[in-house]
């Protein structure tokens, strides 16, 4: 007896059925890509109560804009959007001295003061934890652009259309992201590492 | 040989990330080949470059989809609401006005197209007078008070729909 695995739909598909009112495309699409919006709000707002909110917010706009989405662009570059100026304004109106995510002149930040040290000590064995720890350091913009690059796989254009960026600016963005990152694992985590490696 | 050709760290990472233009390209690849140790430098790059790709997503708590999917529907069942909510008032006062405006105003008409003409009596339009100097008179004015009433009848009207569809509301998100 044969088994044909059923094709996933296609997220056209599903944009067309959720645009006819159809709540079972509107839930599979938040099902498919909420780890995806938590994730970059993460980054972002650096707050998972916070990233709920955002994360929330965005799958509304998505609903009510979706009429908007022309499809010249992916539907995940259209999404990852949603999520940064959602992100942007929550963060704004949290610290509303939030000019720009344009971060050339911000020092880099050393300590995680919001990683909380029991749940630190639980997880220092982790590799994937140190790393993410590290992410969680750099400043929003710099965390969402490794986020977008490396994880998502998204191309240096399709980063440019999310964040609003000349390909200059972002590649210029992501190699100091990319610069930061690194200072950060060798002043907080190479004596970690050291320590594992000799035990 | 480009012998002025020098190897960084950066120009690496964007040769791991394939920035680099043909020419780049060749060039960092014939350094690679020249220099062994900037090949083990290559080699942490792309482990690195590994490591933030298959980093794990972070999850939302549990029931999230189904709370989007909440709010998704109270804003919708909102949206709803609030246009049938409109239609209801706009067709009472659709209602209102064709009952109490409409249909005298044709019911005379047709009255008098049925009389002789002889019968029709002849209309004698009042004589205007600035209200200013009676004010008591310009109160008691039947059109005033037939405004006012309406008016309340109106706002009424709104706010007895405004109830209704709160109450609604409350109902079916419960």
């Amino acid at each position: 007896m044969s088994h044909r695995m059923a094709a996933p739909i296609s997220d056209d598909i599903l944009i067309q059925q959720a645009l006819t009112g159809r709540q079972s495309a509107c839930s599979m699409l938040v099902k498919r890509y909420e780890k995806y919006v938590f994730t970059l709000a993460l980054r972002f707002v650096k707050n998972r109560e916070d990233a709920h909110e955002v994360a929330q917010d965005c799958f509304l706009r998505m609903f009510r804009y979706m009429a908007d989405f022309r499809g010249d662009c992916k539907f995940t570059t259209w999404l990852y959007r949603i999520v940064y100026s959602t992100s942007l304004n929550h963060l704004r109106k949290k610290t509303p001295d939030i000019q720009s995510l344009d971060d050339a002149e911000r020092p880099i930040q050393l300590k995680n003061e919001a990683v909380p040290d029991a749940s630190v000590s639980m997880e220092r064995n982790d590799r994937n934890t140190t790393l993410r720890r590290a992410i969680d350091m750099l400043s929003h913009d710099d965390a969402g652009i490794i986020t977008l690059f490396y994880l998502y796989e998204q191309s240096l254009e399709e980063i440019c259309q999310v964040m609003d960026l000349t390909m200059t600016n972002a590649k210029t963005k992501l190699c100091r992201a990319r610069q930061r990152l690194r200072t950060i694992m060798d002043a907080n985590f190479s004596a970690e590492f050291e320590m594992r490696l000799t035990e | 040989m480009d012998d002025n050709f020098f190897l960084t760290d950066d120009l690496l990472w964007d040769y791991a990330d394939g920035f680099l233009t043909d020419v780049e390209k060749q060039q960092v690849e014939a350094y690679l080949s020249r220099h062994p140790e900037w090949q083990s430098r290559l080699q942490l790059i792309l482990d690195e470059k590994r490591e933030l790709a298959a980093l794990p997503m972070e999850a939302p708590s549990p029931g999230f989809a189904d709370r989007v999917m909440a709010a998704w529907a109270v804003e919708h069942l909102k949206k709803t609401a609030e246009a049938k909510g409109n239609d209801w008032v706009i067709r009472l006062i659709a209602v209102v006005f064709v009952l109490f405006v409409l249909t005298p105003a044709i019911a005379m008409v047709v009255a008098a197209l049925q009389m002789p003409a002889s019968e029709i009596p002849v209309l004698e339009l009042p004589k205007v007078t600035l209200p200013v100097a009676q004010w008591d008179t310009w109160l008691s004015s039947p059109f005033l008070l037939m405004g006012l009433m309406l008016t309340f009848v109106f706002f009424g009207l709104r706010f007895l729909d405004k109830f209704l569809l709160q109450r609604m509301l409350v109902h079916k998100v419960a």
